[in-house]
């Protein structure tokens, strides 16, 4: 009974990623994709779940293709094999606008 | 019988947010699956009484909203911290809704077979 | 597992339909079965025959068409939204008086039933470039 909720919007043009957050439940997952994954190397993302039994994770390639590492935050990494588990592995899913 | 949320998130008319998951609501309901529709964020100013987008040459968003109902689609949430932090409040509505927190909408996600936000 | 993809971006405008195509490949090589993907919105620009890429782009169009036709994808552009678009098929090239016919023909123009359809008989539904 989760939800995977997929964010592909920058945390500095959208409030895509704070919405996200408001409506996270514990057993709930964030996956960061696109312009999403921008939220991946601050330490706000990692904050906000933290103790909220909330897993992170963002796309490989869409952090590879702007330069952007998530190595010092708790966010993981998945490539579109680790995304496809991602949707099997949850309920349903919801695409943040 | 699957259960679909719908989370209208957009303001009507500047862009066609409203309309698209409005069509996907209203098509879902002749297929009489359970549906919770819920209005937050911006979308909560899909609900507002007093639309008039005739000079925009777009169609009222808002006038399909009263026959909601006749489609089955009784289940109509509205996010009262986004009417409010919008200086809104429900006597401004054009239908009856009922209201909702962030927690109500977090259980009724956990409940859904599937989720579409527009 | 079965699964549907909805695509509301159009290609080269937002990378919404570049993931969903990713992602789509990678379900296949999973062994799941895509049930249907559903072009909606701008996403129907996606199923557009006539377009022409730069050669130093990966064309879009034409990988989706390649995809589709590979793994005999049920693909479906929502009706109301390609016709606004000029997504037409010869028939409706012909009915509405179009001077050509523009989807790729491995792409089915429907209506919203086909969503609810794939909403009904999928496991997962997974939205893109919204």
């Amino acid at each position: 009974m989760s939800t995977l909720h997929i964010v592909n919007k920058s945390p500095f043009r959208s409030d895509a990623l704070q919405r996200c957050l408001a409506l996270v439940a514990p057993g709930d997952s964030i996956l960061l994709i696109e312009d999403g994954v921008l939220a991946a190397s601050l330490s706000t993302l990692a904050d906000s779940v933290s103790g909220r039994s909330v897993t992170c994770y963002a796309l490989i390639d869409d952090l590879a293709a702007r330069g952007v590492s998530a190595a010092d935050t708790c966010i993981r990494s998945v490539d579109a094999t680790g995304f496809v588990n991602l949707i099997v592995e949850h309920r349903n899913s919801l695409s943040h606008g | 019988m699957k259960t679909l949320t719908f989370l209208a998130r957009s303001a009507p008319y500047g862009s066609s947010k409203a309309k698209a998951l409005l069509d996907m609501v209203l098509s879902a309901a002749v297929f009489e699956q359970k549906i919770q529709y819920i209005f937050l964020d911006d979308g909560v100013y899909q609900l507002l009484a007093g639309q008039d987008p005739s000079s925009l040459a777009a169609k009222n968003v808002s006038a399909a909203l009263p026959a909601l109902e006749l489609y089955g689609v009784d289940q109509v949430f509205l996010d009262l911290a986004s009417l409010q932090a919008r200086g809104l409040s429900t006597d401004q509505l054009l239908i009856p809704v009922t209201t909702c927190n962030a927690a109500d909408i977090s259980k009724m996600l956990a409940a859904s077979d599937m989720v579409f936000s527009l | 597992m079965i699964i549907s993809l909805v695509i509301h971006g159009a290609p080269g405008t937002t990378q919404g339909a570049q993931t969903a195509l990713t992602f789509c490949r990678a379900a296949l090589a999973a062994g799941h079965r895509i049930y249907r993907v559903f072009f909606y919105e701008d996403g129907v620009h996606n199923a557009n025959a006539l377009s022409v890429w730069p050669q130093d782009e990966q064309d879009l169009n034409a990988a989706w068409a390649s995809l589709v036709r590979e793994h005999e994808l049920d693909a479906v552009v929502c009706v109301a939204s390609a016709l606004k678009r000029g997504v037409l098929n010869a028939d409706e090239a012909s009915r509405y008086e179009k001077p050509a016919a523009s989807v790729e023909p491995a792409f089915d123009i429907s209506g919203l039933g086909q969503w609810v359809d794939a909403c009904l008989n999928s496991d997962r539904v997974v939205s893109f470039g919204v």
